[in-house]
């Protein structure tokens, strides 16, 4: 059965590594811009540096795009200045899910090859 | 007060911060502007605490980020807004755009004042620069009237000095010869002849060219051909090429001339060629061509005035084609019959060659002046367009309205930036249209008073490329002044649909930072132009106070040409102008009349190498040059140039064995410093081996001879007889003489009388550059008039606009203030304090323009370095003159609005409420 939505996600593949992180940050939990910022920085092993100027454009299009939104809920510890808190939508989820499947197909295929171990394969 | 995560708000940095955000677009700072401020302060601390390089780059990276996305931002905006607007199919887009310009043409109608107001000043703007680019293209852009003209190239000699030499015969024949860079090499030098038959005698201008000349310039004869080799022989059958212009004017386009004899100098010559129309070379004076006589087998080596033009191979580079020049020139002494001695005599010199395209010798040292003059009126433009910026301004802030009304209804931001746009191109092209004809009306007036120097004038004229200028500026103002108002916040509908004072007054703070940021843009760039044109009008003032040495006021001069006169009958040519200076001294009104082989401040003089008994040189050193002339006694007294020693000539230097000379000042000075010059010796180099010395029996006063910005020229005067060469190898004095008439009356009245006593002595004698003295020195002081009243024009346009700005700032500011000023007044404020206010305010714009003015003045003026005379680039007084005539004028153009301010009735001000 088709999801109707498949083709709206599809558009969005593949996401760029640093877009990818952003949702996957956004995935574990609500959170506001530079949380996601420190999360993306941890996760990817402290290579993925993002500063606000261009995280923000990600975020601009994330928001238009309609895979990430403002979360309504707030922390009980907020503080205002921090700015609004983000989460991601449906289609937000749908996206990442996706990308990660994608991801882990490519990895399967280097399996098949054996790159992963390092010898070639006859 | 801390936050929980422990950081304390920075404010310097924060404030930073919020600058850099401005970058971003109004409807992006909204939405995202806390959360970005928090992160960066967060990644500002993380960077701190990495240190002192991380946290620069930190710093630099930041901005770049703002620029680049803030930017980004704004385009990724307009791109929606625009795809919101634009029509679908084609006939729909041609029909909304003509919707579009036929409601921006019924507003603009309906708004007279700003129409006219805009059209106006724009088309001061336009008009200038159109007017100064159609010359700038003429002279400096449009390429020499040639094939490839690109591949022609002038070939000069340099010094150790850095002077620039021309050819000798014997240069020409080596490089023509040893040369692999040229597809072919010409020389010429310039001169005038005379042409004498049926009635009339004329002198015209001419010009000697190598046969291989017309080839290298690429055009073909229109009748006959071009010289021959042979025919640059000594004792050669004598040709002559003419000008179009003179076949029609003296020959009635005969259709047979070629062929046939005219007489030229006093001898045969047979026409073998005539050049198109069109053909101006090297001046669109030449009249006729004549071969220059080249002796191949013992070719001149003495006279190094010819000028060199080639014509490079194609592919061969400028760069390529000066090494091998100047490697042929390390050679040039291999042709010289002593070659040790001229080896060693180059080498001192450091004699080599340099090699550029030629326009640059025709276009000469003009393209300076030119680009500062249009870089003057770009300026203008600018403030033309600040003015109507401010007038747009103000103009669609009386329409937010309307404009929120329209973005209420879904009209996008695109839609609406589009219809600034085409009401701001309707503007400018009416300005640009208008301008056109404004440069049309003035351009032959601003030619008039151009000097003769501007070369290529005949090229100049409102042609195809600069229609396309015009076109281009008119529509960039358009943008530049069209944009603005969308640039600045479109307001948003619910708040602009309230007609609450609150938000009248938020409004207006913002559009009144614009306007006050272009008023000072404004006075800034009038400053700028003010200083210049200050700085021009003072050297033109010191040059005008130049004493040239003699007295020019009262003096009548012309050109007397004796055809055919040789060192044969130098006597009889001494008698002649003994002569005709007699019969003229007895005219009713003249005083005093003198002839000499040239006038000062006239173009050319002679230089003839001399040597000075009290100083030999040794057998290597190079010889050298100084500015002589002949004259007849008489001369020196009729110029009244003063005499500082000894005597003046008199008649009996003129015959018999007396060698009698006379030198200028300068050169008495330096030579024989604290000494009396009386009876030291000298001679022409060439006469020294004759062991014929000449005494100096007088010192005069220094004359400004080659220009009045130069210093006084060391001059040596002979009497006529004794140095009249042959004219049959390179005449340094021909039969030529000035005359210089010097009547108690003025001496345009002198012009009949004096002509016709000497046709009464002869009819045939050429009598060419009648004019005044006063004329002269006027020419010579022409180029630096030129420029200075173009600029002072340019300034005076430029104060004006930049005034009419600030008037129009301080009157929004009044304007705009009604309440407040209502307030205050109700609150006890005297009408002297409330006008004070005003006051303040628009001087603090005049001030802040004088300040950035004074500071770009700094940056720009040396630009006008070489063209001034005696006057520093920063010099203080003028700079000082200029920003108190800015203050001044600001002053009473703030006055007059801030008066207005204290006519408010409070009552009905603070009724608005």
């Amino acid at each position: 059965m088709t999801d109707p939505h498949d083709a709206t996600v599809a558009a969005h593949l593949p996401l760029k590594p640093v877009v990818f992180h952003i949702l996957l940050a956004l995935a574990q939990r609500t959170s506001h811009a530079y949380g996601v910022i420190q999360a993306v920085r941890e996760r990817s092993g402290d290579l993925i540096h993002l500063e606000t100027g261009p995280f923000y454009r990600h975020l601009r299009k994330l928001l238009d795009g309609g895979l990430v939104r403002e979360s309504a809920e707030r922390p009980p510890d907020d503080d205002r200045r921090r700015g609004a808190y983000y989460q991601l939508t449906r289609l937000g989820k749908k996206v990442v899910t996706a990308e990660s499947r994608r991801l882990a197909g490519l990895v399967a295929l280097t399996e098949e090859l054996g790159l992963m171990s390092g010898g070639e394969t006859t | 007060m801390r936050s929980e995560d422990g950081t304390r708000p920075n404010s310097r940095c924060n404030r930073l911060f919020n600058w850099l955000l401005l970058a971003y677009p109004r409807s992006f700072r909204t939405r995202f502007a806390d959360g970005m401020q928090y992160t960066f302060e967060r990644q500002l601390r993380d960077a701190h605490d990495k240190g002192g390089i991380a946290l620069a780059l930190f710093w630099i990276r930041s901005t770049l980020h703002a620029l680049l996305f803030g930017l980004g931002e704004h385009l990724s905006g307009l791109r929606r807004g625009m795809r919101a607007s634009v029509p679908r199919t084609g006939t729909e887009q041609v029909r909304s755009i003509g919707r579009e310009i036929r409601h921006a043409n019924r507003r603009l109608v309906r708004n007279p004042a700003l129409s006219i107001t805009a059209v106006l000043s724009l088309a001061l703007g336009i008009g200038a620069n159109t007017a100064i680019f159609s010359i700038v293209h003429g002279v400096l852009i449009e390429p020499l009237p040639y094939p490839e003209p690109e591949r022609l190239v002038g070939v000069w000699h340099t010094d150790i000095d850095e002077d620039r030499w021309g050819h000798a015969r014997i240069s020409y024949l080596f490089y023509r010869e040893n040369n692999r860079v040229f597809e072919n090499l010409g020389i010429f030098r310039n001169g005038s002849t005379s042409l004498t038959g049926g009635d009339l005698a004329e002198e015209l201008p001419a010009t000697w060219v190598s046969a291989s000349l017309l080839e290298v310039l690429g055009i073909a004869p229109q009748l006959g051909r071009g010289f021959l080799e042979d025919e640059e022989s000594p004792g050669a059958e004598p040709t002559v090429v003419l000008s179009h212009q003179l076949w029609s004017s003296r020959f009635g386009q005969d259709q047979n001339i070629v062929g046939q004899t005219i007489h030229v100098e006093g001898s045969n010559r047979t026409v073998v060629g005539v050049m198109p129309s069109g053909f101006h070379f090297p001046t669109p004076d030449t009249r006729l061509w004549l071969p220059m006589e080249i002796d191949r087998a013992d070719p001149d080596r003495s006279y190094w005035n010819s000028t060199a033009i080639a014509r490079l191979r194609s592919g061969v580079s400028v760069a390529a084609a000066q090494a091998e020049m100047e490697a042929l020139a390390a050679r040039l002494y291999e042709a010289f019959p002593d070659r040790e001695n001229t080896a060693a005599v180059f080498e001192e010199l450091q004699l080599s060659a340099v090699v550029h395209h030629f326009k640059e010798d025709v276009v000469g040292d003009v393209s300076g002046a030119l680009l500062i003059i249009l870089g003057s009126v770009g300026c203008v433009l600018l403030i033309a367009c600040a003015n109507v910026a401010n007038l747009f301004l103000a103009h669609t802030e009386g329409r937010r309205h309307e404009v929120a009304l329209r973005t209420a209804l879904g009209a996008s931001r695109g839609a609406i930036t589009l219809t600034f746009l085409s009401e701001s191109t309707i503007l400018a092209l009416s300005g640009g249209v208008l301008g056109l004809a404004l440069a049309h009306a003035t351009a032959p007036a601003i030619l008039a008073l151009a000097p003769q120097q501007i070369p290529r004038l005949e090229n100049i004229g409102l042609n195809g490329p600069v229609l396309l200028f015009t076109l281009a500026i008119s529509l960039l103002s358009s943008l530049l002044f069209g944009l603005l108002p969308s640039l600045r916040r479109i307001p948003s509908p619910a708040g602009a649909l309230q007609s609450s004072g609150g938000y009248r007054i938020a409004g207006g703070l913002r559009h009144r930072r614009a306007r006050n940021t272009l008023a000072v843009a404004q006075l800034t760039l009038a400053l700028v132009l003010m200083a210049g044109s200050g700085l021009m009008v003072r050297s033109f003032q010191k040059l005008h106070d130049v004493a040239p040495g003699f007295e020019s006021p009262g003096l009548l001069t012309m050109r007397l040409h004796l055809p055919g006169a040789g060192p044969a009958t130098s006597t009889a040519t001494v008698a002649f102008y003994q002569t005709v200076i007699d019969l003229v001294r007895t005219v009713p009104g003249v005083q005093a009349v003198g002839a000499a082989s040239g006038l000062p401040l006239e173009e050319g003089g002679t230089m003839l190498g001399h040597s000075f008994e009290d100083f030999p040189l040794a057998e290597d050193e190079f010889i050298p040059n100084y500015l002589t002339q002949l004259i007849l006694p008489g001369y020196l007294e009729t110029l009244r140039i003063p005499l500082h020693a000894g005597r003046y000539f008199d008649h009996s230097d003129l015959d018999g064995p007396g060698r009698a000379v006379i030198v200028s000042a300068p050169l008495a000075e330096r030579l024989w410093p604290n000494q009396d010059p009386i009876g030291k010796r000298l001679t022409p180099a060439r006469y020294e081996d004759t062991g014929v010395w000449y005494d100096i029996v007088g010192v005069v006063g220094p004359v400004r001879y080659e220009s009045l910005e130069q210093p006084a020229t060391e001059m040596i005067y002979y009497p006529f007889a004794p140095l009249y060469f042959s004219p049959d190898t390179d005449p340094i004095f021909s039969g030529t003489l000035s005359l210089a008439v010097r009547g108690n009356v003025a001496p345009s009245s002198l012009v009949g009388a004096v002509t016709a006593a000497i046709r009464s002595i002869d009819l045939n004698v050429p009598l060419t550059n009648v004019r005044t003295m006063e004329e002269i020195v006027a020419r010579a002081r022409g180029r630096a008039a030129f420029s200075t009243l173009l600029l002072v024009i340019a300034a005076c346009v430029a104060l004006l606009l930049g005034v009419v700005g600030l008037y129009g700032v301080v009157s929004y500011m009044v304007s705009q203030s009604t309440r407040e000023i209502g307030i205050r007044m109700a609150l006890g404020a005297d009408q002297g304090s409330v006008c004070r206010m005003f006051l303040k305010q628009g001087l603090g714009v005049a001030t802040a323009g004088i300040i950035l003015g004074l500071v770009g003045t700094f940056a720009v003026t040396r630009l006008l370095g070489s063209m001034l005379y005696e006057v520093s680039a920063t010099d203080p007084f003028t700079l000082a003159a200029v920003s108190f005539l800015l203050f001044a004028v600001a002053l009473a153009a703030s006055y007059l609005p801030a008066r207005r301010a204290t006519r408010v009735d409070p009552l009905r001000a603070v009724g608005q409420l």
